[in-house]
């Protein structure tokens, strides 16, 4: 009996400590930081903030803060001193760097957004063609809530394929990979609308390059092992009677698989082999695609022209000295012993070689012909 | 003091649940952040050195169970009074509870760590520690049985967690595994050493044996045990390589709760909430039978109950808890403890078994 009433006084006793002593973060007390932009200004760089309102009777569902400090926390310091809840970055879906900032590099940035337990590792990261606080604070008319708008217009792309995966984690995992580079997504406003107007490649943490979205779709085939999207191609073709056509076509892949394998270590020769299977969605030009000839002249061209573009974005990235494609880690994943470092692979990447081999199969070109 | 303990049949445990004590006790707050450790040296190997310390853990409890197994039903608190005579035997008995003393501080304050740096930063050290400790002190005073259904719960309740994993497996670079066994066998046995801190735990076979009932079977669930937590080690061990990649995952001090990071739920968005908190049933286990071991070591020398006991430990964890304050002070502990682990968990159990089996050998 008496251990039974010592028991319950245990149970009492943490239920009663257990409950309700921890620092309280009531919703309505709180300011939801759902995107930041960095700007720099001088030494100084400029937060701006998207804080989501949690009050039904707020004219506007969002307010937008910006602040300078030194830091990027320090910012969030600054800031809650212009808001009327306290600031809370646990929601935080997407932040942004001023291209300007992205040349200086983001390393500390990032950093601040990975040490902090309460950001989640599936925050979307962007660089912005001019001023992040520009695009945040500007009053769109059709776009109700500018940090909704960026979070699910870069997941819908990420998603589709349409842009390499760009996460806290996955930046992280590149920047911390001594054969890959990051890749983040280019944002630019365009009027009243966002736009997501390509890829920046990075050269360790300093973006150093552009490319646009077709040379993005490129990496894309090569970095990852999933899914490219859709690209437009245009090209000559001469058809079966020999006449000329400049022929657009829209290619949905279906499959695609890269193979990267390193041939020769000392100067890095690479085999890169390309297997895509698409079908076609559109193509201007009059071509007739009842000749089974001409299919597979298109798929000729289509080969020809792919191949083309690939080696000009891999020179571009070459020349600007960023391997987004991952060449690096088919060398380090293939020679041993190799102590390679990330600097080091950046001697070598500028003169690798390569062997390119694109295999391009139309599967079918939809339910007409 | 008597070698030999007789253990009323009514608190005696089928030798099956030895599998969930085994494998509750050794999973416990190093599986939160071993990744780096092992990564360190072994690098993209890293999972054999875990294959390794496996290995090694599977033989280190052959041995104890063969020492436990010299004498019918005692604890190493008997054996130690057997070996070492009067004096020397209270000794090595002090120094064994002060083992386990410590393995429950260091668990203890690791956990408070993690809490403290995920979830509740401004929580007092004095708060958490009393509450974990009290809900220890509620299972120890609950008996023996009692806190073996505690480990079979902790076990099976916590199996959930492992579906998980196929999260980080859609971000998976498979080529980082490679090339496979670049490194030398030098740091993968150092990368094995740095195991130790992990893999802790089976050696509560040492107090526990004389209640389980069917003895012969004993070494056969506590290998199970074994080779299901081994599994699990290998298992995240690898998850962890391939989806960070090297630098990162060298500076990702939990890497196993920063898995959980990426588990996107409609109804939970961030999911390693949810798992540090759930790892509290986790490590109860852990604190529950190192508390006990120490406290039977009391009982065993000075006849004292458990339950009295288990008061006076925990007043004076509780005491010493509040002096580790920094996460560097943490690490410092960390080092010295699982230096101090190594020799008695790892080099011990062959000493005893030695000196053991030459007592025998002379008494007859």
């Amino acid at each position: 009996m008496r251990k039974q009433i010592k028991n319950s006084i245990f149970i009492l006793a943490t239920t009663i400590i257990l409950s309700g002593c921890a620092e309280q973060k009531v919703l309505e007390d709180i300011g939801l930081i759902t995107t930041v932009g960095y700007d720099p200004v001088g030494k100084k760089i400029m937060s701006t903030m998207v804080v989501m309102q949690i009050n039904p009777e707020a004219p506007q569902k969002i307010d937008v803060i910006s602040s300078d400090a030194l830091t990027s926390k320090g910012g969030r310091i600054e800031g809650n001193l212009k808001a009327s809840k306290a600031l809370q970055s646990g929601q935080l879906r997407v932040a942004l760097y001023n291209e300007k900032l992205a040349k200086r590099g983001i390393r500390p940035y990032v950093d601040t957004l990975a040490r902090d337990p309460s950001i989640s590792d599936l925050t979307y990261l962007g660089i912005v063609e001019g001023s992040t606080k520009e695009l945040l604070k500007h009053q769109y008319k059709n776009i109700p809530d500018i940090g909704q708008q960026l979070y699910n217009q870069i997941e819908q792309l990420t998603e589709k394929e349409q842009i390499s995966n760009a996460t806290l984690q996955s930046v992280q995992q590149s920047y911390f990979s001594e054969g890959i580079d990051p890749i983040l997504p280019l944002i630019i406003r365009d009027g009243e609308t966002i736009r997501v107007s390509g890829n920046a490649i990075m050269r360790n943490d300093k973006m150093v390059g552009k490319l646009t979205v077709e040379e993005s779709f490129f990496v894309k085939l090569i970095r990852d092992e999933y899914n490219a999207g859709s690209i437009e191609l245009t090209f000559d073709l001469k058809d079966d009677k020999g006449k000329k056509h400049t022929v657009t076509a829209v290619i949905d892949t279906i499959k695609n698989s890269s193979g990267l394998d390193l041939i020769e270590k000392n100067v890095p020769s690479f085999d890169l082999e390309l297997k895509i299977k698409g079908r076609l969605l559109e193509v201007q030009g009059a071509i007739d695609l009842m000749n089974p000839k001409n299919v597979n002249l298109l798929e000729r061209e289509i080969r020809k022209k792919m191949k083309e573009e690939i080696v000009d974005t891999i020179e571009y990235c070459k020349k600007r000295n960023s391997d987004v494609f991952g060449f690096g880690e088919a060398y380090r994943s293939s020679v041993r012993h190799a102590n390679l470092t990330k600097s080091q692979w950046h001697q070598k990447y500028k003169h690798i070689q390569y062997d390119l081999k694109v295999d391009f199969s139309l599967l079918r070109t939809g339910i007409t012909e | 003091m008597h070698v030999q303990q007789k253990i009323k049949p009514n608190y005696l445990v089928n030798a099956f649940l030895v599998f969930f004590v085994v494998h509750a006790t050794q999973i416990g707050v190093g599986l939160q952040g071993f990744q780096r450790i092992i990564y360190r040296d072994a690098h993209q190997d890293a999972w054999i050195s875990v294959l390794i310390a496996g290995l090694g853990t599977s033989i280190l409890v052959f041995v104890i169970i063969k020492t436990l197994e010299l004498y019918e039903s005692s604890d190493i608190y008997g054996i130690h009074y057997d070996v070492y005579g009067f004096f020397f035997g209270r000794l090595f008995n002090a120094i064994y509870i002060f083992y386990v003393l410590i393995c429950f501080f260091v668990v203890l304050r690791n956990y408070i760590e993690v809490i403290q740096a995920w979830v509740f930063p401004e929580l007092s050290l004095w708060f958490l520690s009393l509450s974990i400790i009290l809900l220890v002190v509620y299972g120890i005073t609950s008996g023996i049985r009692s806190m073996v259904g505690i480990a079979f719960f902790s076990v099976t309740l916590s199996l959930w967690l492992l579906v998980f994993l196929v999260y980080p497996l859609q971000y998976a670079r498979w080529d980082q595994m490679l090339p496979m066994m670049e490194a030398d066998i030098l740091s993968l046995l150092k990368g094995a050493y740095n195991m130790t801190f992990t893999m802790l735990g089976f050696e509560i076979l040492y107090v526990i044996y004389p209640y389980i009932k069917e003895k012969k079977k004993v070494q056969k669930f506590a290998q199970f045990g074994l080779l299901f937590s081994t599994i699990i080690y290998v298992a995240l061990m690898i998850v962890a390589i391939i989806y960070f990649s090297g630098m990162q995952l060298e500076r990702t001090i939990w890497a196993t709760l920063s898995l959980f990071k990426i588990v996107r739920l409609p109804f939970i968005e961030r999911f390693e909430y949810v798992a540090i908190t759930y790892w509290m049933l986790i490590i109860l286990p852990n604190l529950i039978f190192y508390m006990w071991s120490a406290c039977r070591g009391i009982k065993r020398m000075f006849n004292i109950e458990e339950t009295k006991s288990v008061w006076f430990f925990s007043a004076i964890i509780l005491i010493a808890v509040q002096f580790i304050v920094t996460r560097t002070q943490v690490n410092m502990i960390n080092d010295y403890f699982a230096k101090f682990a190594f020799y008695v968990v790892v080099c011990y159990p062959f000493v005893l078994y030695a000196t053991a089996w030459l007592r025998k050998r002379v008494s007859s």
